[in-house]
């Protein structure tokens, strides 16, 4: 089984996740009404590497 | 400045390949998920929907990695094959500021994970958001299934608002609406991030693919800070590019374009915009988070990412 992420294309998931800014916000009074973002994972196939 | 409220989730598969691991690198992928988990929670992940290939470390395995997680397992319809019980929340409720959101996770089962029982995922699934349906603002139905069962779930499966896939090979940048359920897919490898934005006024109106508003309102932001590079403190780009008429005409353009987006946008009341984020060299790591992937890492693979850096 391959478990060596691609050094050049595909990085830690989880690492992006939280650099594109997107880490949960459960406490943001400042917020557009109505209005909020999933950050969504799926299929990461037990990927993790560095980023780039 | 106002910002939206935002919550990172998994729809399955997070942590195994495949629903098995081969015996000589057990010890090593398991610690890959576990590092995952860690890092989920540095992440403060709201829920993950157990996927099949989630079950590939066993019973105890995925026991172990629920208790050290911050975040609740979902699965409505993965039982102990020994006692026949579901072993996870069917659902969990995740609280907005101003919104309620149920999701609800199934998974289509691997005859290989001798240890697991997997019930039927349309009626899980529908048994799963009958129990919610009056509670939430919007369900999300988390399902590690295959093509097939994907449309049945559509198909068969009443109330779901939007179907966030896990299990899939492709990636669909324009989101498809499926018997009324608009159906997420980004891929597979975890190449992709989605990015996906909602504005949920009433429970009436339809939800519309903003898409290609967001798009000329990203390309507006963009073209106006480019032109803001240079710009010395306290002053407009107006005031910046008083002499320059072209410019005046192109940043009056810029701001009228966002402006009319951004209207439409809110005259729409219920939309959503998906952005598949592509988790490439662009993005740089977090430092707690590459701290847990460092600790975690397999040698081999390390020693790999320092002799890039390195060349």
């Amino acid at each position: 089984m391959k478990i060596l992420i691609k050094q050049s294309g595909l990085i830690l998931l989880l690492i992006v996740l939280v650099t594109v800014g997107c880490k949960s916000e459960t406490v943001n009074p400042l917020y557009n009404p109505n209005e909020f973002t999933l950050l969504v994972a799926a299929s990461n196939d037990g990927e993790v590497g560095p980023c780039g | 400045m106002e910002t939206q409220a935002t919550y990172f989730v998994d729809a399955g598969d997070a942590l195994f390949k495949y629903p098995y691991i081969a015996e000589n690198q057990r010890d090593q992928l398991k610690d890959v998920a576990r590092a995952i988990i860690a890092s989920y929670n540095m992440m403060e992940c709201k829920v993950m929907n157990v996927g099949t290939n989630d079950l590939a470390g066993d019973l105890d395995f995925i026991m172990e990695l629920q208790k050290n997680a911050d975040f609740p397992f979902i699965s409505a319809n993965t039982k102990d094959v020994v006692t026949d019980k579901f072993l996870f929340n069917p659902y969990a409720i995740v609280e907005t500021p101003d919104q309620t959101l149920g999701f609800v996770g199934v998974t289509i089962g691997d005859g290989r994970l001798k240890s697991f029982a997997f019930s039927d995922p349309v009626e899980a699934a529908q048994k799963a958001i009958d129990e919610i349906k009056d509670k939430v603002d919007l369900v999300f139905l988390m399902a590690n299934v295959d093509e097939k069962m994907e449309r049945a779930l559509t198909a068969e499966v009443k109330g779901i608002d939007f179907l966030l896939r896990s299990k899939t090979g492709s990636l669909q940048r324009v989101p498809r609406q499926q018997d009324g359920t608009t159906v997420i897919r980004i891929g597979k490898q975890g190449k992709y991030a989605g990015v996906l934005k909602i504005r949920n006024v009433d429970n009436v109106s339809q939800m519309k693919n903003v898409s290609s508003q967001y798009t000329r309102i990203k390309f507006a932001d963009n073209r106006l800070n480019a032109m803001s590079k240079d710009l010395e403190q306290g002053k407009t780009l107006e005031e910046h590019y008083a002499n320059d008429e072209s410019r005046l005409k192109l940043i009056a353009r810029l701001r009228t374009e966002r402006k009319t987006n951004v209207d439409l946008i809110r005259s729409l009341k219920n939309s959503y915009y998906l952005e598949p984020i592509p988790l490439n060299e662009k993005i740089v790591d977090t430092p707690e988070v590459a701290a847990i992937v460092e600790a975690y890492m397999p040698e081999d693979k390390s020693k790999a990412k320092k002799d890039k850096k390195s060349k």
